[in-house]
C-alpha cells in the first residue's frame, strides 16, 4: 500500500486488511462456503422475481390468475410448480417470497443490531444508573416472546404493514445484541488506548463512535447475521398465522394458504416449496453466522489454522 | 437459607417486571385506535350483563381509576369475559395452561436430555464423519420452519401412515364412555401428543445438540481435563464425569435465554395441531378480536416465561457449586 | 546402573500455522529414585513439553520426532494407550500449577483424589480410599474436614497442597512438578517446597521439578538442568551449577536472580527471548551471550564434560580448556 494512502486514512488500511483476511477465511470455511452459495441462489431468486409478471400478467404472484385454471393444479410446463387454490402461479410466488424474506430479514436484523449496538455501547461506556436501567429494560424485553408480542399488536392496531412488522421485530430483538456488545465494551474500556484517547481530549461521543464502535463492528456483523434468521422466521410465522401484510406474498403466507384452504394433504407440490425455502434460507444465514463465529472467536478456532 | 433469600429477591424482581408489562399493555389498550370499552365488553352481551361487567372492571371510571381496577381485578383472577366463549377468561386459561405445560415441558426436557447426550458423544470424536453428519443434521433441524415441519408431520404421520390423530388432545368418543379408565385416557393423550411433541422435539433437539457440542469442545481445552487424563482415567469417565457436567452449564443458561423464543414455537405447534393450549388460544383470540381472552393469555404466558426463567436459574445454581446466592 | 527414568535424545515438534517448531531438541537426562532433578529455563524453552511427553499427553499438534523415554526399563514412547493410561498416576504423577484450573470446579476436591485411587486400585473399598485421602491431607497440612469442599472454597496454597496430596495418592515412583509454586506468595511457596522435600524423603520418589526460577530448583533438587530454546544447555549437581556454572546463560540466570533476590522474583535474562520460529545459526544463545566469539555464529556447540556429573553445551568451555 502506498504511503500517502496510509497517511490519509489512518484506520482504514487496517480495517481493509482485517476484512479481506476474514472474507478469505470465510470462503475457505466449509460451513461458510455452503452458506454463501445457498445465499447466492436465493439472492438470484429474489433478483429475478420481477421477471415472471413481465412475461405474462398471469404470472403476477398476487393478482395473476390463470384464466383457464380456478383451482390448484400440479406442476406443468405452463406453471412449473403448479398453481394455488385460485390459479395463481406458485413459482412466481416463490420468487416474490424470496425478495420479501431478504427485505424483512436484512432490514429487521440491521435495525435491531443498530439499536443493540448503540444501547450496548452506551450502557457499557456510561456505566452507573444508565447501565442499570438499560440492562433491566433488556432483561424485560428478553422474556417477551416476539411473535406473540407482534400478535398482540395486531390485535390492538389491526392489520400490520410489512414495515411495521419489521420495526416491531427490530424493537424486540435488540437485547441479546446489546448484552454481548456491552460485555465487550466493558473489557475494551480497560484498555490503554481508551485512556489515551481520553487524555488526548477526545469527547465521549468521539470515544464511543471512533474508538469503541470499530472494535465491536465484527461482533455486530456476526449478530446481525444471526438476527436475520430469527427475523425471517418471525415474519414467516406471523404470515402463516394470518397476520402478515396482505399486500405482499411471502413464503409464510403461501403456507397459510395451503393450510387454511385445506390442501395440506392433497397438494405436496404446493406445501413443500415455501417450507423448503424458509428452512434453507434461514439455514444458510445460520451457517454463515456460525462460520463467522468460528473465525472471529479465536478460542474456537481450530488449531493449525491461524 | 440464602437460596430462599435469592428466590424471594428474584420473585420481587419478577413482580416488578410483570407489573411493568401489565401497565404497558393496559395503556396500549387505551391508546389503541377505537373505543377501549368495546375491547372489554362483548358487543353481543345483554344490557344487564354489560352493566355488571362494566361495574366490575370499572370501565366507566376515569383512566387512572380503571388502571387500579385492572390491577386489583388481576390479583382477584378477574380477567374479564371471553367474547367467544362467553365465560370468564380465568377459567378458560386455567383449563388450557396444564395442556400447554404438559406438551411444552415434556418436549423441552426430552430434547434437552437427548440433545446434550448426543452432543456430548459426538464432541468426543470431533472432526470425524459421524460428527460432521450429525452436526449438519442438527443445523438443519434447528433451522427448520416449525409450522411447515408440523404440517409435514401431519401429512406423514396422520395422513400417509394414518397412525396418529390429525388434531386435538383427546378422542371425545373415548372420554364419554363411562367405563374408560384413567390409564386408557392417559394413553389417549399420549397418542395425541406424539406428533406435536415430535415437532417441538426436532426443533429443540438440534439447538441443544449444537450448544452442547461447542460447549464440550470448549471444556476440553480446560486444565482440569488435562488433569483427568494425567490421572489415567478412562476416556468415558473423563467425558461423563469431568467434561460433560461442566459443559452442561452454558447449555442450561442458553435454555433459559431462548425460552421466550421457544414459546413462539410452542404457540405455532399448538395452533397447527389444534392442541388446546394457551398459545393456540392466544392466536385464536387475536384472530377473532376476543380482546379479554388475548390479554389474559398474553399476561399468563409472560408470567410463565418469567417463572421458567427463575426455575432455570435455580437449577443452574444447583448444578454449579460456585454459585452462591 | 539403570535409572528410574531416562530421557534419551528426546525431540518434540509442534506444527503451527507459521510452520513447524522444535520445542524440545535432543534432550537427555536421567532421574534416580529418591533424587530430584530441576529443569530451569525461561518461558517457552520447552520444559513443560518434556513433562507432558513423559506422561504421553502431548497436544494433538505435537509429535515426538526422535528419542526414547525409558521408565523402569520400558520405552514409554512405544507403549500403547491403555498401558500408558494404567501407568499414569499409578507410577508417574504430576503436580500442576494450582493457580490454573487444574481441579474440576464442580467436583468436591476429596472426590477427585478418591477417583484417582479407585481407578488404579479398584480393589480398594471406597471408605479405605477416603481414609487414605484424609491421611494424605493431614500430611500436606489440610484439615480432613475440607475434603468435601469444592476447589473455589480453597485458598491458592491449599489448592496446591491438595494437588500434591493427589499426586501422592497412588504412591507413584516419579512425580513431575510443573511450576508447583508459581503464582503463590513467598511464604506459601516456601512451605509448599518444604512439604515436597519432606514427602520425597519419606516416599523415596523421583521428582522432576520444572521451574523458571533457579532458586526454587536450588532449594529442592539434587541436580539441575538448564534449558534454552528447546535445548538442554547445562546439567550438573546443584553444587556444580551454583558454584561453577559453565554456560553463559546459566550464569546470567544466577546473576539475574541475585540482583533481585529480595522479592524472589527472578529478573529476566537481558536480551530478546528466543524465537523458535527463527533460530539463529550456530549457538542459539549467541545473540544474548556476553562472550561470543566469531565461531559461535557459525558452529553449533557440542557437549563438554566438566566432571562425571557436569556437562555443558558451549564452545567457551572448550576454549577455556576448563
Ligand atoms: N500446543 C502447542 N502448539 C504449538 N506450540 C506450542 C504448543 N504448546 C507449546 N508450544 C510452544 O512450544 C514451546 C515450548 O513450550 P513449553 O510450554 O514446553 O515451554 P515452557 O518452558 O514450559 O514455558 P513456560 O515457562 O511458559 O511454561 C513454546 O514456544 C510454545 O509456544
Ligand atoms: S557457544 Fe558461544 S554464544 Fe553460545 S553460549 Fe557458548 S560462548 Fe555463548
Ligand atoms: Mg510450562
Amino acid at each position: 500500500m502506498k504511503n500517502t494512502e496510509i497517511a490519509m486514512t489512518r484506520n482504514r488500511p487496517y480495517w481493509r486488511q482485517a476484512l479481506d483476511e476474514n472474507w478469505r477465511r470465510l470462503r475457505r470455511n466449509p460451513t461458510g462456503r455452503s452458506g454463501l452459495i445457498l445465499l447466492l441462489i436465493f439472492a438470484l431468486m429474489a433478483a429475478s422475481s420481477f421477471i415472471p409478471p413481465l412475461i405474462s400478467p398471469i404470472y403476477n404472484p398476487m393478482h395473476g390468475v390463470d384464466p383457464h385454471i380456478s383451482h390448484t393444479t400440479g406442476p406443468s410446463l405452463r406453471h412449473w410448480l403448479g398453481t394455488d387454490f385460485i390459479g395463481r402461479d406458485i413459482f412466481s410466488q416463490l420468487l416474490a417470497g424470496a425478495r420479501v424474506a431478504f427485505m424483512v430479514g436484512i432490514t429487521a436484523a440491521f435495525m435491531s443490531v443498530v439499536l443493540g449496538v448503540a444501547i450496548g455501547i452506551l450502557a457499557g461506556y456510561a456505566g452507573g444508573w444508565a447501565d442499570t436501567v438499560l440492562m433491566r429494560l433488556a432483561d424485560m424485553i428478553m422474556v417477551m416472546p416476539t411473535l406473540l408480542v407482534v400478535l398482540m399488536a395486531a390485535a390492538l392496531f389491526g392489520q400490520l404493514s410489512i414495515w411495521t412488522i419489521v420495526a416491531m421485530i427490530a424493537l424486540f430483538r435488540w437485547p441479546g445484541v446489546s448484552r454481548v456488545i456491552r460485555a465487550r465494551i466493558l473489557s475494551l474500556k480497560q484498555r490503554p488506548f481508551i485512556e489515551a484517547a481520553r487524555i488526548a481530549g477526545a469527547s465521549h461521543l468521539r470515544i464511543m463512535t471512533r474508538h469503541l464502535l470499530p472494535n465491536v463492528l465484527p461482533l455486530a456483523l456476526l449478530y446481525m447475521t444471526f438476527r436475520v434468521t430469527s427475523a425471517i422466521i418471525i415474519e414467516a410465522a406471523l404470515a402463516f398465522l394470518g397476520f402478515g401484510d396482505p399486500t405482499t406474498v411471502s413464503w409464510g403466507m403461501m403456507l397459510q394458504w395451503v393450510w387454511k384452504t385445506g390442501h395440506m394433504f392433497q397438494a405436496p407440490y404446493w406445501l413443500l416449496p415455501p417450507g423448503i425455502c424458509i428452512s434453507l434460507l434461514t439455514l444458510s444465514f445460520y451457517m454463515l453466522a456460525r462460520a463467522m463465529d468460528e473465525i472471529l472467536d479465536p478460542r474456537l478456532r481450530r488449531r493449525g489454522e491461524s | 437459607m440464602s437460596l430462599k433469600r435469592y428466590i424471594i429477591r428474584r420473585l420481587a424482581e419478577m413482580a416488578i417486571i410483570f407489573w411493568i408489562i401489565q401497565t404497558v399493555l393496559f395503556f396500549l389498550f387505551h391508546l389503541a385506535p377505537g373505543d377501549p370499552l368495546s375491547r372489554m365488553v362483548d358487543p353481543g352481551m345483554t344490557h344487564e350483563e354489560e352493566m355488571i361487567l362494566t361495574e366490575q372492571l370499572g370501565l366507566r371510571e376515569p383512566v387512572g381509576t380503571q388502571y387500579l381496577y385492572f390491577l386489583g381485578n388481576f390479583f382477584r383472577g378477574r380477567f374479564g369475559i371471553s367474547f367467544h366463549y362467553g365465560r370468564p377468561v380465568a377459567r378458560i386459561i386455567a383449563q388450557r395452561l396444564p395442556n400447554t405445560i404438559l406438551l411444552f415441558t415434556t418436549a423441552v426436557i426430552l430434547s434437552a436430555l437427548a440433545g446434550t447426550w448426543l452432543g456430548k458423544l459426538i464432541s468426543w470424536r470431533k472432526e470425524n464423519r459421524t460428527d460432521k453428519i450429525i452436526t449438519v443434521g442438527a443445523l438443519v433441524c434447528h433451522t427448520l420452519f416449525l409450522p411447515w415441519i408440523a404440517m409435514l408431520m401431519l401429512w406423514f404421520g396422520a395422513f400417509k401412515l394414518g397412525w396418529f390423530p390429525v388434531t386435538g388432545m383427546i378422542s371425545p368418543e373415548l372420554w364419554i364412555l363411562p367405563q374408560a379408565t384413567a390409564p386408557e385416557k392417559a394413553l389417549d393423550i399420549a397418542w395425541h401428543m406424539i406428533l406435536p411433541m415430535a415437532t417441538l422435539f426436532l426443533i429443540h433437539f438440534g439447538s441443544y445438540l449444537l450448544i452442547m457440542r461447542s460447549s464440550m469442545l470448549e471444556t476440553l481445552t480446560e486444565d482440569y481435563i488435562f488433569t483427568a487424563r494425567a490421572k489415567g482415567l478412562p476416556e468415558n469417565v473423563i467425558r461423563d464425569r469431568h467434561a460433560a457436567p461442566n459443559a452442561r452449564l452454558p447449555v442450561v443458561t442458553s435454555v433459559g435465554l431462548s425460552l421466550a423464543f421457544s414459546i413462539n414455537g410452542g404457540a405455532l405447534t399448538e395452533t397447527v395441531f389444534s392442541w388446546p393450549g394457551i398459545g393456540r388460544e392466544l392466536v385464536f383470540a387475536v384472530s377473532n378480536n376476543d380482546y379479554p381472552l388475548a390479554l389474559g393469555c398474553f399476561l399468563l404466558i409472560a408470567a410463565v416465561v418469567l417463572a421458567a426463567n427463575l426455575v432455570v436459574d435455580v437449577l443452574y445454581g444447583y448444578l454449579d457449586p460456585r454459585i452462591r446466592y | 546402573m539403570q535409572s528410574l527414568l531416562e530421557v534419551k535424545d528426546l525431540t518434540v515438534s509442534y506444527t503451527t500455522p507459521a510452520g513447524k517448531i522444535l520445542a524440545v531438541d535432543r534432550v537427555s537426562f536421567q532421574l534416580e529414585a529418591g533424587r530430584s532433578l530441576g529443569l530451569v529455563g525461561e518461558s517457552g524453552s520447552g520444559k513443560s513439553t518434556i513433562g507432558t511427553a513423559i506422561l504421553g499427553l502431548l497436544a494433538d499438534n505435537a509429535r515426538v520426532e526422535t528419542g526414547a523415554i525409558v521408565f523402569e526399563g520400558h520405552n514409554l514412547l512405544e507403549a500403547d494407550q491403555e498401558t500408558l493410561r494404567r501407568l499414569r498416576w499409578k507410577k508417574i504423577s504430576m503436580i500442576f500449577q494450582a493457580a490454573m484450573n487444574a481441579l474440576n470446579p464442580i467436583m468436591p476436591v476429596g472426590d477427585q483424589i478418591v477417583e484417582a485411587i479407585r481407578v488404579h486400585e479398584p480393589e480398594v473399598p471406597l471408605t479405605a480410599a477416603r481414609q487414605r485421602v484424609a491421611d494424605l491431607f493431614r500430611q500436606v497440612g489440610i484439615p480432613a474436614r475440607r475434603l468435601r469442599d469444592y476447589p473455589h472454597q480453597y485458598s491458592g496454597g491449599m489448592r496446591q497442597r491438595a494437588i500434591i496430596a493427589m499426586a501422592l495418592a497412588c504412591n507413584p515412583r516419579v512425580i513431575i512438578a510443573d511450576e508447583p509454586t508459581t503464582a503463590l506468595d513467598v511464604i506459601v511457596q516456601d512451605r509448599i517446597l518444604k512439604t515436597i522435600i519432606r514427602l520425597q524423603d519419606r516416599f523415596d520418589i523421583g521428582i522432576l521439578l520444572i521451574s523458571h526460577d533457579i532458586s526454587v530448583t536450588a532449594e529442592v533438587c539434587h541436580q539441575i538442568g538448564v534449558m534454552y530454546a528447546g535445548q538442554l544447555v547445562e546439567i550438573g549437581t546443584k553444587e556444580e551449577i551454583l558454584t561453577t556454572p559453565a554456560h553463559p546463560y546459566t550464569r546470567a540466570l544466577l546473576e539475574a536472580h541475585i540482583t533481585l533476590s529480595n522479592d524472589r522474583q527472578p529478573a529476566p535474562v537481558p536480551g530478546p527471548a528466543a524465537d523458535l520460529h527463527r533460530l539463529p545459526e550456530g549457538c542459539r544463545f549467541h545473540g544474548r551471550c556476553r562472550r561470543p566469539d566469531a565461531n559461535c555464529r557459525r558452529q553449533t556447540p557440542s557437549w563438554h564434560s566438566l566432571s562425571a556429573t557436569h556437562k555443558v553445551l558451549c564452545r567457551e568451555a572448550e576454549s577455556n580448556g576448563n
